[in-house]
């Protein structure tokens, strides 16, 4: 995906959401504001080397040329990311062994053992040395961009221009590493403690800003003097991700402007508010310690209970009682939490009084107090207002109330069957930090 | 790599001592829907257990939990400080629980560091006797619960300090997901202040509406996985009615939310947290936990009523429902409006 040199179009691949048996990619040519333009055929990662041409990969390794809509698609057969074009040159790595072949308007050369071209509007070429894995620069004839004095940019991957700025992915990944020109020292541009990835960079003509994906897809755009103290802010885009993601930035009159292909593979557009202050992009302190002493160190192993004193009948009438009451209370809450929805706090709604105008004498005495009739004065309570949100009548409310709160301690009498015993389930192995069974 | 697993286990701790039938609570802890028991293997003098009568009960044991659909958790050694062979009794142990596909579990030993340990149990010692145990095993329980030092095995134990008022005990959950991130294992909440009729600070503790707590908070930051402990369960005898009120209550926090994937764990005022901010002069903790475009949100610790808690909703995020409401604690279903970036930082690790 690519922003042509004014800004005004894109171009990217459309498809690659589709279900497999049914996809058909195809190159679509859009507006800024992803109006689609035109449709070419099918290719990976169209790039720009004029206003009108576009360079891609074919979908089969062939070598093919299509016109349509006022625009050229020049298909070659590369790996991925293997192929790039700006400015009226081309650089593409056919195969890898024999390296990065670049071709101008009035030049070609081969820099053999290379692959992973990418070419700036001023016509410095960045590419990857196969044995080394490290990225490096070169100037082409007529470079118009700063020499460098160190061309070795470091075990790097993924090279994007904005104007004279190469960005690019460290190896392994993790951190953006960047030149604001070729002939400056590279800085790191990542936001401490986040995996940053996929780095874009856009000069404004005043500001130099840098796209990059936090994490596992968050899109955000950092200034780049913000980056290189390493404050750890920026603004934030939108979330994205998949297999297929790419992204580019592009200037206009609101702001920055940001492309993205999204998780389904359909095109996305944001102009980024950067007139609003930068939030804070990096790791949360941690929570100050404010715990309390300890009011007693752990207790060591219990002793078994020793024998005390024989109950009375008058403790076994009362235990026997509350025991009822404690089953019955528990039954009667599960049931009431499992069957009845609850769509507010209870505590407000019984203080509003509202359900009253259902049965002005409805005994609520222990809706507060807990237990059994607590909870079925709560059932009453909770579905009569939900029964009047639905448009019930009080008196239609009040009956489905009364037939909730009946259900709730019929259930706790007549519980249902204990069901039979399940399979074991087995064995548990753990994996990181997650226990896993089967 | 199978299915991310929820252990629900409970404490049938001293079932193996002698004359014991401990089938009853066997048949409540399975009614109630736990799907695990963690039982002492060792010397367990305060009650009669010697470890020949581990030999001769665990067979039964493990049989009768096989016919209940209970899988089982062994902690090998108790009170190694009266003395035994702790390889032989291991291996002797191991050579039953091979025999039994319930036992998934295996812990060297309860609190190692313990007085009653007798000085046995090193963590090099513990790590020595674990290779002698079929995985996964762990270590034991440090006497500290934010402590890596017996967190040498496949996964951590963990007994949650039992100090400070409930709320603030309770909410040290969350420590355990500090564990689990430092060691990069799964932290087991194996052993927290046990439930009982009455409580007893530092000790026991009866309110039912912490046990949701404690289960909630176990969904939140250990995906679920948890020990409910109780005096009844030390002593493998059917809850008493409080206990079992308790109980119900820590499994329906546990299922607070379904699954047992990890959940975005946000606190308040994190960014892109559900709630911006607090009044915890009325709140003990207000914490989140996100997936995908929803979530659930706990207000733990609340001293009078929710307006007096002063939560700010942001950042896209509103309730849309309340999940359960117990004295101190509410919990809601919190979702996202698409209104603004979700966007968040303090990613629990590289997954």
């Amino acid at each position: 995906m690519r922003f042509d040199p004014t800004g005004h179009r894109i171009a990217y691949t459309l498809g690659y959401g589709d279900p497999a048996a049914s996809r058909r990619l195809r190159i679509v040519v859009a507006d800024r504001t992803g109006i689609g333009l035109t449709e070419l055929p099918g290719g990976h990662e169209p790039e720009w080397s004029g206003t009108d041409t576009l360079y891609a990969r074919s979908l089969d390794g062939s070598h093919a040329d299509h016109v349509g809509g006022g625009f050229t698609l020049h298909l070659r057969g590369a790996n991925d990311g293997d192929l790039s074009a700006a400015a009226g040159v081309v650089a593409v790595a056919a195969d890898r062994a024999h390296g990065v072949t670049v071709t101008g308007p009035s030049f070609g050369q081969t820099y053999a053992g290379t692959f992973e071209p990418s070419l700036s509007q001023g016509h410095t070429l960045a590419l990857r040395d196969l044995a080394s894995g490290s990225l490096r620069l070169e100037r082409l004839p007529g470079c118009r961009d700063a020499a460098a004095t160190l061309p070795s940019l470091g075990p790097g991957t993924r090279a994007r221009w904005g104007s004279q700025t190469v960005v690019f992915d460290t190896v392994p990944f993790g951190r953006v590493l960047g030149r604001v020109t070729p002939d400056q020292v590279t800085i790191d541009a990542s936001i401490p403690g986040r995996t940053c990835t996929h780095p874009v960079a856009l000069w404004t003509g005043t500001v130099l800003y840098v796209g990059i994906v936090l994490d596992e897809g968050e899109l955000v755009l950092a200034e780049w003097g913000s980056l290189t103290r390493h404050e750890a802010r920026g603004w934030r885009v939108g979330v994205s991700g998949g297999s297929a993601f790419d992204w580019d930035l592009a200037n206009s009159a609101d702001g920055p402007l940001v492309a993205w292909l999204t998780p389904e593979g359909t095109l996305a557009t944001a102009i980024v508010n950067v007139s609003a202050p930068p939030v804070f992009l990096g790791i949360e302190p941690p929570e100050p310690p404010i715990d309390p002493p300890p009011i007693d160190p752990p207790d060591p192993p219990d002793p078994p209970p020793t024998g005390g004193d024989d109950m009375t009948a008058a403790d076994i009438r009362r235990y026997v009682a509350e025991l009822g009451n404690d089953l019955l209370f528990g039954a009667v809450q599960r049931y009431h939490g499992d069957v009845l929805p609850r769509d507010r706090p209870m505590d407000g709604a019984i203080k509003s009084e509202a359900w009253t105008e259902g049965d002005p004498d409805f005994w609520t005495g222990d809706v507060t107090t807990g237990g059994a009739n607590g909870f079925f004065c709560r059932s009453y309570v909770s579905e009569y207002l939900i029964a009047r949100d639905t448009g019930r009548t009080a008196a239609q409310a009040s009956g489905d109330g009364y037939d909730a709160a009946i259900k709730a301690y019929n259930h706790a009498v007549n519980p249902p069957p204990t069901p039979p015993p399940g399979a074991v389930k087995g064995p548990i192995g753990v994996v990181e930090r997650d226990f896993t069974v089967g | 790599m199978g299915a991310l697993h929820a252990i629900r286990g409970a404490s049938v701790l001293s079932a193996l001592r002698p004359g014991h039938d401990y089938r009853p609570a066997l048949d409540e802890v399975y009614a109630l829907g736990f799907d695990l028991v963690r039982v002492f293997c060792g010397a367990l003098p305060w009650c009669g257990q010697r470890i020949e009568d581990v030999y001769a009960n665990l067979p039964t044991f493990l049989a009768e939990c096989e016919a209940r659909g209970l899988n089982v958790y062994l902690s090998f050694n108790t009170e190694a400080g009266t003395g035994y062979d702790l390889e032989a009794h291991v291996e002797r142990v191991e050579g039953i629980a091979r025999n039994f596909p319930v036992v998934v579990l295996r812990e060297v030993a309860n609190e190692p560091w313990h007085d009653t340990q007798g000085g046995r149990l090193d963590p090099q010692r513990c790590a020595d006797l674990a290779t002698r145990m079929s995985w996964p095993v762990g270590l034991g329980a440090a006497h500290d619960d934010e402590s890596h030092e017996y967190a040498g095995g496949a996964f951590a134990p963990v007994h949650l300090d039992r100090g400070r008022d409930k709320w603030n005990m309770v909410r040290r959950v969350r420590e355990m997901l500090q564990l689990s991130l430092d060691t990069g294992k799964p932290a087991l909440n194996q052993e927290p202040i046990g439930a009982d009729e009455q409580s007893d600070p530092g000790r026991r503790e009866a309110d039912p509406a912490i046990w949701y707590t404690m289960g909630a908070l176990n969904r939140l930051f250990v995906h679920g996985s948890g020990v409910f402990h109780s005096q009844s369960g030390l002593d493998a005898v059917p809850l008493g009615p409080n206990q079992r009120t308790c109980a119900v209550e820590y499994l329906t926090g546990v299922n607070v939310w379904p699954g047992a994937h990890h959940v975005q764990y946000l606190n308040t005022g994190h960014t892109g947290s559900p709630v911006l901010s607090a009044d915890f002069n009325y709140v003990c903790r207000v914490y989140s936990g996100i997936d995908g475009n929803e979530g659930f949100t706990i207000a733990l610790g609340i001293v009078n009523t929710i307006p007096d808690c002063k939560i700010e909703w942001g950042n896209g995020y509103a309730p849309v429902g309340v999940i359960r409401e117990l004295p101190g604690v509410t919990v809601w279903h919190v979702r996202w409006n698409g209104s603004t970036a979700r966007t968040y930082t303090g990613r629990e690790g590289p997954r």
